[in-house]
């Protein structure tokens, strides 16, 4: 039952809507938005304001959802388990949440889960890419990211196939994160019939000299490294890779397409190759308008959080006008297809998106650039199944 | 005599730990008091080392760790009961604090906060690398809740009562402890170590004593809190939350058990008050915790609820120089 | 293993293992007269750091901006000494350590409030590039690093030992009553010691800042970890223990890396700590202290 999308950005005219919509919109609809806004994860949090704070003017200018205006509330986990289990409680102690979008980081959204489950609350998740999530069973889940083990098949697919590389050097951020898509990684060259010549782990936050690392992955004939981490420490890597004089190519997820990835790699960026679960340069009007749009007003680029984060909020319009209500928000958004400025979304059972591929983005003169290139996947079908 | 001391906070305690899940019912606030409670048994723990024995721990939330890891692997893997699990955490911990504190000894006290900052530092390297026993920083999520002769606590509430049970137990025991000849002689080895020496009192004793009890309560504590969030991660664990829990026992009172609850309290409660509200505070809360070191240090060394002739000298004798410092320029 | 391998590694080695040795210098200076662990010391380093990041961006000529920014590590520390050291200067020891905690969480917020919490690149002063040394590269930014270092190094040990300023210090390190009795001004020379560590500390936190190319808030601590375990491996107090002691983890991390694995490069540090207090808590080179009450 899909409502043309012309009809739904229509004015409040269509708003002439089914008593279900009517019968319970009677007030704001308020969307918890749970994540860390401060701490050492706190740019993730910002970008899921920002994405919501685009999503919000963008959805009241038009009337809101079903009439009734978007409202937001903010919650603080610092990227801590304990604190995201206390923002569940604080969530879950009342009714007046229409969903919880959140939260950023996979073990947040593990600790707060099972009070969201217990309480019933939909969850609809921008960014916790790790599988086991999916996996435990929660029918209150669905999330827009890619998972993490299929991601790093991607990635490991692109350097052994597209890039013809046999010899994986694999540097991985020793948290939920890296830790997850180093030992997808490792089952994945296998079945590409790669080698892993190199495979070091740091502590995220810590440690911040690579030195070690890299002489070490030189020294073991590795000819490309797979950057496992966040900005950070990736643009680090990347400018001590420089330093050293040792020039291999380097792809990794879309934890790297920040602004200051660049800043810190000080040029040795340049060349690497970024997975993008979303194409922020991709020719379709919604993804253009978004990325224009943010651009102008935050001067910065978005990250897949900021703009699963804007799509989820269209999505949750969609679906409520549609006749959605709080108990069965999620059966029907894994019904659902949509569009939004991150590309197409359909889901399977268990919450998680399908037929979804990486965009392929490539540094080239100190700027991100679309490629329009895709992974080749030969190989990887020994895994899936 | 000893109840009849203990007497009536003891039976307003009980009376309030049966009362307040049936008064309140905004499971929020519920929760926030048992991770206060949980802190609470942490900060006696260490209370018991630093404030009646001396010794400046850092590393306690290694501890913590150590209890909350080995209750919540005895669940998962192995399928234990929670009161079993909860037992082998406390006995882990001990354990450890036991096997920490014996070549200690022997290290000047102003090292023993180094060896903990060291050891709490190297409990979370390994927990984080060791991923085929804990998981590894993927953490170990669906630790069953907790449950006693077959009665599951679901709700807060009744997580509450077990958690308070707990508490009041704990409580009752270490007042029995530092009011006795043990905790006498721990204040003692604080005070002045050779002089109780002399009086035939073995230190070495007394302060692995010290050091292990502490360190038991932080297992328990870790169980509990293993049962409660149903999930363990290393980042739980890191040197912050050591020094966190140092803060509570500081602004509460060293050496004083209605201290260590209202420093957990506070240091738990505040920034749950704050969370909904501004950035800035949020932000600020390390560094307000620094201040509130740097201001309990000077002003009011034996902290919000500590009795001044419970103070340990050293302070009493700091709080006189500092005083002295900001009235009048003292020349040395 | 071959050798070419090797000597990268040694150099790089080398290269961290100086710039702790920096840092374990100013250390080693304070815990020699006062016997207090400053745990404060690390982010001070943080602090003038960032400062010198603030100055060269405001195009200041670079020495320049790192004299100015050693400065402003010098005159911080000073500021710590007074408010939470002075006061509490003959209390236990104990409680000295508590307030230094204290200062270095207060400086930590106060830095996140200025410049925020994500890691700052560092402009890349030293050109990159390798240099042949018998037919093996070796990287010549590291050797750079290395050399400056010991620059700094000794440098500092030619104030300790060629300056009136020096001897007095030593003095007062022999023993405090005995110095102030020999009319050597104590008050004066404390504070001047804090200030050359804190001046020191911070030339190292910038080399830190240099190899790297990175600065950030956590850097403080991991300063005070490494620092402290290299000041601990040469034996505490004991100024040339704590260089040789920091140009010993840098290689022993190294050696770590290259054996068990990088994920436990930091453990390494840590594990000297505990070894050292353990075993033999004077170092490798310092002198066994009684226990004082």
């Amino acid at each position: 039952m899909s409502i043309p999308r012309r009809l739904i950005l229509a004015s409040p005219a269509v708003l002439a809507a089914p008593a279900t919509i009517r019968a319970q919109a009677r007030g704001p609809i308020f969307v918890a938005l749970a994540g860390p806004m401060t701490g050492g994860s706190a740019a993730f949090g910002l970008n899921a304001q920002r994405g919501t704070e685009l999503a919000v003017q963008a959805i009241n200018r038009e009337g809101g959802i079903g009439g009734q205006p978007l409202q937001v509330e903010v919650f603080d986990d610092r990227s801590v388990p304990r604190d995201a289990a206390a923002v569940a409680q604080r969530i879950a102690r009342n009714d007046r949440f229409l969903c919880v979008l959140g939260h950023v980081d996979s073990s947040s959204t593990l600790a707060a889960m099972p009070i969201y489950a217990e309480e019933r609350i939909p969850v609809v998740n921008a960014s916790s890419s790790n599988p086991t999530i999916t996996e435990q069973g929660w029918t209150n889940f669905v999330r827009l990211t890619i998972r993490g083990d299929y991601g790093a098949q991607q990635y490991s697919a692109y350097a052994v196939n597209n890039l013809g590389r046999r010899n994986l050097g694999i540097v991985f951020a020793n948290n939920d994160f890296g830790r997850a898509l180093r030992n997808d990684m490792v089952r994945a060259a296998q079945a590409l019939s790669a080698r892993v010549a190199g495979d070091a782990g740091f502590t995220p936050n810590v440690d911040r000299d690579f030195s070690a690392i890299i002489s070490q992955f030189r020294a073991a004939g590795v000819d490309v490294v797979m950057l496992n981490c966040s900005y950070t420490e990736g643009g680090l890597f990347a400018g001590q890779m420089r330093s050293a004089g040792w020039s291999v190519p380097i792809v990794g997820p879309d934890t790297l397409l920040y602004d200051q990835f660049l800043a810190l790699s000080q040029g040795g960026a340049e060349g690497a190759w970024i997975m993008a679960a979303y194409d922020p340069y991709a020719e379709r009007p919604a993804t253009r308008g978004f990325m224009d749009t943010f651009q102008t007003r935050f001067n910065t680029l978005p990250s897949q959080v900021a703009v699963f984060t804007f799509d989820i909020y269209h999505l949750l319009k969609r679906v409520v006008e549609a006749g959605a209500t709080r108990a069965n928000l999620i059966e029907r958004i894994k019904a659902t297809r949509f569009e939004g400025a991150g590309g197409n979304y359909s889901w399977n059972a268990r919450g998680d998106v399908v037929n979804r591929t990486f965009a392929v983005i490539n540094v080239r003169d100190g700027r991100f650039t679309s490629t329009g290139l895709s992974v080749n996947e030969n190989g990887l079908e020994r895994l899936r199944g | 005599m000893l109840v009849a001391r203990a007497g009536w906070p003891a039976l307003a305690g009980i009376v309030l730990l049966i009362a307040i899940p049936l008064m309140v019912t905004d499971r929020y606030v519920l929760y926030v008091l048992n991770i206060s409670m949980i802190f609470a048994i942490l900060a006696i723990g260490q209370n018991i080392i630093t404030g009646w024995c001396g010794m400046l721990t850092l590393g306690h939330a290694a501890f913590f760790g150590v209890g909350a890891y080995t209750s919540g692997l005895l669940a998962v893997d192995h399928g234990w009961p929670f009161l079993a699990c909860f037992a082998a955490a406390g006995l882990a911990a001990g354990l450890a604090g036991a096997l920490l504190s014996l070549p200690c000894l022997r290290v000047r006290s102003d090292f023993l906060s180094l060896i903990t900052i060291a050891f709490a530092q190297m409990f979370f390297v390994v927990v984080n690398n060791w991923t085929e026993l804990t998981r590894g920083p993927m953490g170990l999520p669906r630790i069953p809740r907790m449950e006693v002769f077959g009665w599951t606590a679901r709700t807060e509430a009744e997580i509450f009562w077990v958690i308070g049970g707990v508490l009041a137990i704990v409580m009752f025991a270490v007042h029995r402890l530092v009011s006795g000849p043990i905790g006498r002689a721990w204040e003692a080895v604080r005070d002045d170590e050779n002089a109780a020496r002399a009086l035939g009192i073995n230190v070495t004793h007394a302060k692995v004593q010290a050091f292990t009890i502490g360190c038991v309560l932080a297992g328990f504590a870790g169980s509990l809190y293993a049962h409660t969030l149903r999930i363990v991660a290393p980042e739980m664990f890191f040197l912050e939350e050591s020094l966190i829990i140092m803060q509570m026992a500081i602004l509460g009172g060293l050496a004083s058990l209605p201290g260590s609850l209202l420093g957990a309290a506070l240091m738990v409660g505040i920034p749950e008050a704050l969370r909904s509200g501004n950035e800035w505070l949020i932000t600020l809360r390390p560094g307000i915790g620094g201040a509130l070191l740097l201001a309990m240090m000077i002003w009011r060394p034996q902290g919000l609820l500590g009795r001044l002739r419970d103070a340990p000298p050293f302070l009493l004798a700091l709080s006189a120089a500092l005083r002295g410092l900001f009235v009048q320029r003292s020349r040395r | 293993m071959d050798v070419p391998y090797l000597t990268e590694q040694l150099v790089n080695g080398l290269a961290t293992g100086s710039i702790y040795a920096v840092i374990a210098v100013g250390y080693a200076m304070v815990y020699s007269i006062l016997y207090l662990i400053n745990f404060a010391h690390g982010d001070v380093i943080m602090v003038g750091a960032f400062a010198a990041l603030t100055l060269i961006g405001m195009a200041f000529p670079v020495p320049a901006a790192i004299l100015a920014a050693c400065a402003v590590g010098a005159l911080v520390a000073l500021a710590v000494e007074r408010i939470a050291y002075r006061p509490v200067r003959y209390a236990n020891r104990v409680v000295p350590m508590i307030s230094a905690l204290g200062a270095g969480l207060v400086l930590a917020t106060l830095a996140h409030l200025v410049w925020g919490p994500e890691v700052q690149p560092f402009p890349q002063l030293i050109p990159r590039g390798n240099i042949e040394i018998a037919g093996i590269a070796v990287p010549q930014q590291a050797l750079i690093i290395l050399g400056l270092s010991l620059a700094i190094v000794m440098f500092a040990s030619f104030l300790l030992e060629r300056t009136r300023l020096g001897r007095a210090t030593k003095c007062v390190c022999q023993d405090i009553y005995a110095a102030q009795l020999m009319g050597i001004p104590v008050n004066l020379i404390i504070p001047l010691v804090y200030a050359v560590g804190g001046f020191l500390g911070v030339a190292g936190g910038i080399l830190f800042a240099m190899y790297f190319n990175a600065v950030f808030i956590q850097m403080g601590l991991l300063a005070t970890t490494k620092a402290w375990a290299a000041a601990m491996l040469g034996g505490v107090g004991n100024f040339y223990g704590a260089a040789l002691g920091g140009l010993m983890l840098g290689v022993a991390e190294m050696l770590a890396v290259v054996t068990v694995g990088s994920a436990y490069k930091d453990g390494v540090a840590l594990v000297i700590i505990v070894a050292v207090l353990l075993l033999r808590p004077q170092g490798l080179f310092g002198r066994r202290v009684v226990e004082r009450s």
